[in-house]
């Protein structure tokens, strides 16, 4: 057996690798049937799915050689590719930013060199539950931003929508071409204990990460592109071009050769690097507010050669700060009269304005209903199980378990605000349970899922490998067609035991490699 | 009726201003007996209209003047015909039959029944229903009328005490206000009540060919509500007035609050500091008066 090999022969160059039957804290993971929540857990807790060995500590077919790779290599040689690839990032100055952090704002996004691995299989059907999820989105918001089918239809309750902070009254009526709402999007993916794949959550304002797959790919190929090579490891490298296509396809209609911006709130905002690295990579002018003019109800950017139009404004600065005119008035960041130019017809925004609605926490219950209600088809890739505590029954059972489940408020992103049960010491639920009987409706539960598990080097020194839990982050472009990256961003939560995966509370990344047929 | 309506705002600027970016709300509505029969908007510079409906189904101009300019005049000139709507009648429904068919109100009209930016449910507005509440077997159009009457007959008409930006808590403090604020309040107790109700923004003409300057409350720009009374839909009530609205309630926009349906709304650069706005309205009825009468002069703002 392939795993147990692995372990003995990494044990014997002192690369421990804690294996798929080692040490760690499992939790207290529960299948919840449809409709309520159940008052007891099951009885047995699962064990988190290995993504890169079976049950049996077999190596999966598709991990086979990366396993092979590893097991032929020193473990001090294991720990210099660590810091191979750590001084490579530093070089390329791949940063992010923290929020509510005073002293040295911009981190490095910790990165391990251990690839996880997707059969062509696999990617297969995740692409086009991908599409399927994205394509209902997408016809949810032209819906609920026109006239309101869905609504009248019943399928969902318009208060839920009508009451949500992320529904724009200033965005009704405006029509974008193709009624492309979502450009793009980020979909957050988590592998459960039975080995599928379930949405978490759906980001479709201003999703981001996709340049740490590009960089992290740059990385790989430099320190392992013997391995990528033989596996026959699908490219990234070419979303650049395929957000500029997808882009330049949304454009008024009558412009040729459109022009596209992409619109930053300036250095101090987290994804900062990343606006940098994608109008580089598409060779397109990176603009803040103020370089920005509407006139006429056109957009125009400001040059030395006077004013240049602007067709598409991939915009990367949230709603309320993106037109003083309806929202924020004291925002400085935006482009007054921008909403009246989308209105108008004469530029197309992306993502356009409003689509905080479709990731709203408590609407992503009813997702699957929408892609029925859109599509008429069943969802393809299922939702972790969402439940409502606006509903006074609902509440009741979730506050009666309250340490079963993770509890995340509607309105934000990026894991603030979220408590895991389990996990929560008492005072964090006393607190918890006394925020959700305020205001029930502006929380959602979920049980928590035992995200499946990767081996990803740890210890001091750098020289072991344990298995740390991810999830998956794939990109998705919806241009006149849409278009996936294979892949996406796995993000890794290096503390042992830890569910949290996000970069701003200490999660990590790794290359995800969808391997070809 | 047949009223002519010349809205002129001006402003004028310290420093130039330019990339002036404007939402009017201007346009009379077309519906309930109301024809808007002749509507223009112009800029004294050079301006860029483009017209649309928003959410609340309100004629909205979206107006920008990009070069610089020293002052500004957007004037928006109306005909509009109206006929004196008639009185809600009693809709025989008691308020507790009436709050049987609560949860589907509550989906239809959510926006209606909910706090807003400037009518937030505090504990001040709350104290304020519980003396004020529906009787059991109160018809709803009755409630409603009595809650306009009601609102009047604790505050002062009073303009010092509220700015435009006032929450209702602001005339719940200082026990007076204006038109704007006793629709904010009287909306804040009928939402309580399970009653959708909206606010509105339009003009009220002058009673007659006098000036009307000796009345305080009788400017031309004007506040008052919308309740939707069962079997009736939306019906008109003037809270400052203490009546249903008549036939010189001349409607613009409805929305949730003030916050929705500001006549003029938005934002310019300059290097100056300050810039000062003044409002000149006229509403004349043209039908059966002389031309020439120039109605009631200033705005509340």
């Amino acid at each position: 057996m392939l795993g147990e090999k692995f372990a003995e022969r990494s044990a014997a160059s002192r690369a421990q690798f804690a294996g798929p039957l080692g040490e760690l804290p499992v939790m207290d993971a529960q299948h919840v049937g449809s409709g309520m929540p159940v008052r007891q857990a099951s009885a047995a807790p699962e064990r988190p799915m290995n993504e890169m060995f079976d049950a049996e500590g077999r190596a999966r077919p598709e991990c086979a050689r990366v396993v092979n790779y590893l097991l032929a290599m020193e473990s001090q040689r294991l720990a210099e590719l660590g810091e191979r690839a750590h001084r490579m990032f530093l070089r390329m100055g791949v940063t992010f930013n923290v929020y509510g952090n005073e002293a040295g704002s911009e981190r490095i996004f910790p990165f391990d060199p251990v690839p996880r691995i997707i059969s062509a299989d696999v990617w297969a059907e995740l692409e086009a539950g991908l599409i399927q999820r994205v394509r209902a989105l997408n016809a949810f918001l032209a819906d609920i931003y026109g006239e309101g089918e869905i609504l009248k239809d019943n399928v969902i309750p318009r208060d839920l929508i009508m009451g949500s902070p992320q529904f724009r009254h200033a965005a009704v009526g405006i029509r974008p071409p193709h009624d492309s709402f979502v450009t793009v999007a980020g979909i957050d993916l988590v592998r459960a204990a039975d080995g599928r794949f379930h949405i978490l959550e759906d980001n479709v304002r201003t999703p981001s990460g996709v340049s740490y797959v590009l960089e992290n790919r740059v990385i790989m190929t430099r320190i392992m592109p013997e391995l990528m090579r033989a596996l026959k490891v699908r490219a990234v490298e070419h979303y650049p071009a395929e957000l500029l296509a997808s882009l330049r396809e949304l454009a008024p209609s009558g412009s040729s050769d459109p022009t596209v911006a992409v619109l930053t709130p300036g250095p101090f905002n987290s994804a900062f690097f990343e606006h940098v690295f994608l109008s580089q990579q598409m060779g397109v002018e990176l603009v803040e507010g103020q370089d920005l003019a509407c006139v006429d109800h056109k957009l125009f950017m400001k040059t030395v050669h006077g004013l240049k139009r602007i067709d598409v404004l991939y915009r990367r600065i949230d709603d309320d700060f993106l037109d003083p005119v309806v929202f924020r008035p004291d925002s400085l960041l935006g482009v007054p009269g921008l909403t009246a130019v989308l209105r108008a017809g004469n530029a197309v925004a992306a993502n356009a304005i409003g689509t905080g609605i479709a990731d709203d926490k408590a609407v992503f219950a009813y997702t699957p209903k929408m892609i029925k209600y859109y599509l008429g088809e069943a969802p393809i890739i299922p939702i972790v199980e969402t439940y409502l505590l606006r509903d006074p029954d609902v509440c009741e059972m979730v506050l009666a378990n309250l340490e079963r489940y993770v509890i995340k408020p509607t309105g934000a992103s990026g894991g603030y605000g979220v408590v895991i049960g389990p996990q929560a010491s008492e005072r964090e639920l006393e607190e918890t349970r006394m925020r959700v009987e305020q205001a029930p409706a502006a929380f959602i539960a979920q049980p928590v899922v035992q995200l499946s598990v990767h081996p990803t080097l740890a210890g001091a020194d750098g020289t072991t490998l344990a298995p740390r839990h991810v999830d998956l982050r794939p990109f998705v472009l919806l241009g006149a067609k849409p278009r996936v990256l294979p892949g996406g961003l796995t993000r890794v939560a290096l503390r042992e035991g830890s569910l949290i995966v996000n970069s701003s509370q200490g999660g990590g990344s790794k290359d995800t490699w969808v391997l070809e047929n | 009726m047949r009223y002519r309506i010349i809205h002129a705002t001006r402003f004028a600027y310290e420093e130039p201003a330019y990339d002036s970016q404007n939402e009017v709300r201007l346009r009379p509505w077309d519906r309930d007996g109301q024809r808007c029969v002749e509507f223009t908007l112009s800029a004294s510079a050079s301006a860029s209209i483009f017209p649309f409906d928003d959410f609340f189904g309100n004629h909205v101009h979206s107006l920008s003047v990009s070069p610089p300019h020293q002052e500004l005049e957007i004037v928006a000139r109306s005909i509009v015909e109206l006929a004196t709507p008639a009185e809600p009648r009693e809709c025989g429904v008691g308020f507790a039959e009436f709050l049987r068919g609560d949860s589907s109100r509550g989906q239809a009209f959510f926006e209606y029944l909910s706090e807003s930016r400037y009518i937030p449910f505090s504990e001040r507005l709350r104290r304020f229903f519980w003396m004020a509440h529906p009787e059991e077997d109160e018809d709803v159009t009755v409630y409603v009328a009595r809650m306009a009457r009601y609102v009047r007959d604790q505050f002062e008409y009073e303009t010092s005490a509220t700015h435009v930006h006032s929450s209702l808590n602001d005339i719940l403090t200082s026990g007076g206000g204006v038109c704007q604020d006793f629709a904010h309040l009287t909306i804040g107790i009928l939402r309580l009540a399970g009653v959708p109700a909206r606010y509105v923004s339009g003009y009220l003409a002058p009673p007659s060919a006098a000036s009307g300057a000796a009345d305080v409350t009788a400017q031309a720009s004007h506040a008052w509500l919308e309740a939707w009374l069962p079997g009736q839909g939306w019906c008109g009530f003037d809270p400052t007035h203490r009546c249903a609205t008549d036939g010189r309630h001349i409607g613009i926009a409805v929305g949730r609050d003030y916050a929705d349906v500001p006549p003029l709304r938005g934002v310019f650069r300059s290097d100056g500091a300050t810039s000062t706005m003044s409002v000149d309205l006229s509403v004349v009825r043209t039908d059966a008066e002389p031309p020439g009468n120039p109605g009631a002069g200033q705005s509340q703002q």
